[in-house]
């Protein structure tokens, strides 16, 4: 495997990492940052191999893709290290209001088991700082959400790309 | 372009697939306000869910019998935006074909209401966000579909 085909990718989706653990810029940026780095990337491999044919759409997917699996990887692992250091994170914050809201919703024993697992957890992480349960929920749903995003992200990329050529 | 029929039925099963995924994605935005248990049970989960895609500030969200929706007023319109936009989609034969500076300019209204609250001009109005996400999102989700058709149709042409 050539990785050096994949460097614009792989680049952008660690540079998606970065600025999304920065709280300022992942307030203001919401859900663009993943398309985002998508998009520069499939600029950036144009510009790396001097490229003036068409970028498939295939390659705008599968670019996208990997953007979004390099973001999910490094931004697990930013999120564990803050958790593991800070023995806390926005998760356990906010489980006391979800708790509230739940309560309000009367779903009996149903919300008692959903309940307990949540705060397992956070007295998992608030004693050692690093939980399984929470790496694998916040993997999928970043895996899930950002593969998609950059997938967008890449065919958006590919019509920038593509609109000045015939 | 020209429409053939293998065509209107791959153009077809694209915008459905479209259509299921964003009635998916807004029925969880939405859930807090559905009377299902299952969806309220794993409300934390589906909040954790949604935090990639949404800074879920509370005083930015929309908020149904005192539970916020599980993102910004901004972002549900962009969700709500392609719902509707990918539902329309599917009466529509003809492939509806957007600019990209159409984009830019349906763009322009979300980047300048962002500048103007971020710099105190006036404070973050929930009504003007959905608004600007609303056209915001149809303009993108157009955008990206007409690129997915005519990759598509090239490659039926093709063979």
């Amino acid at each position: 495997m050539n990785i050096r085909k994949y460097l614009p990718a792989i680049v952008c989706g660690f540079g998606a990492a970065v600025l999304a653990t920065v709280p300022g810029i992942k307030n203001f940026s919401c859900c663009l940052l993943i398309p985002g780095a998508a998009v520069f990337a499939i600029f950036l491999d144009k510009k790396i191999t001097h490229s003036t044919e068409k970028v498939i759409i295939s390659k705008g997917v599968g670019f996208g893709f990997l953007t979004g699996v390099v973001a999910t990887i490094f931004i697990t692992l930013f999120e564990m290290l803050v958790t593991y250091f800070a023995k806390t994170n926005d998760f356990i914050q906010s489980l006391p209001q979800s708790e509230l809201i739940m309560r309000q919703w009367n779903l009996g024993p149903l919300i008692d088991d959903s309940l307990k697992l949540m705060k397992g957890m956070a007295k998992q992480i608030e004693n050692s700082g690093f939980s399984v349960l929470y790496l694998v929920l916040i993997f999928f749903s970043n895996f899930l959400i950002n593969s998609l995003f950059g997938m967008l992200g890449g065919i958006l990329g590919v019509r920038l790309a593509n609109r000045n050529l015939k | 372009m020209e429409r053939s029929i293998e065509h209107l039925r791959i153009g077809f099963f694209i915008r459905l697939f479209l259509f299921v995924v964003a009635l998916i994605c807004f029925i969880g935005i939405i859930s807090p306000c559905l009377n299902i248990n299952l969806l309220h049970s794993v409300y934390p989960y589906l909040k954790l869910g949604y935090s990639t895609v949404c800074h879920q500030t509370l005083e930015k969200s929309f908020t149904c019998s005192n539970t916020p929706f599980l993102v910004c007023s901004r972002c549900t319109g962009i969700y709500f935006s392609v719902l509707i936009t990918s539902f329309i989609l599917l009466f529509i034969k003809t492939n509806i074909q957007i600019k990209t500076a159409t984009l830019f300019f349906l763009s322009i209204p979300v980047l300048t209401d962002v500048i103007l609250y971020s710099i105190g001009i006036y404070g973050y109005n929930k009504i003007i966000a959905v608004f600007t996400g609303i056209l915001f999102g149809s303009a993108v989700f157009l955008y990206i579909l007409n690129a997915i058709e005519i990759s598509l149709y090239r490659k039926i042409d093709f063979k």
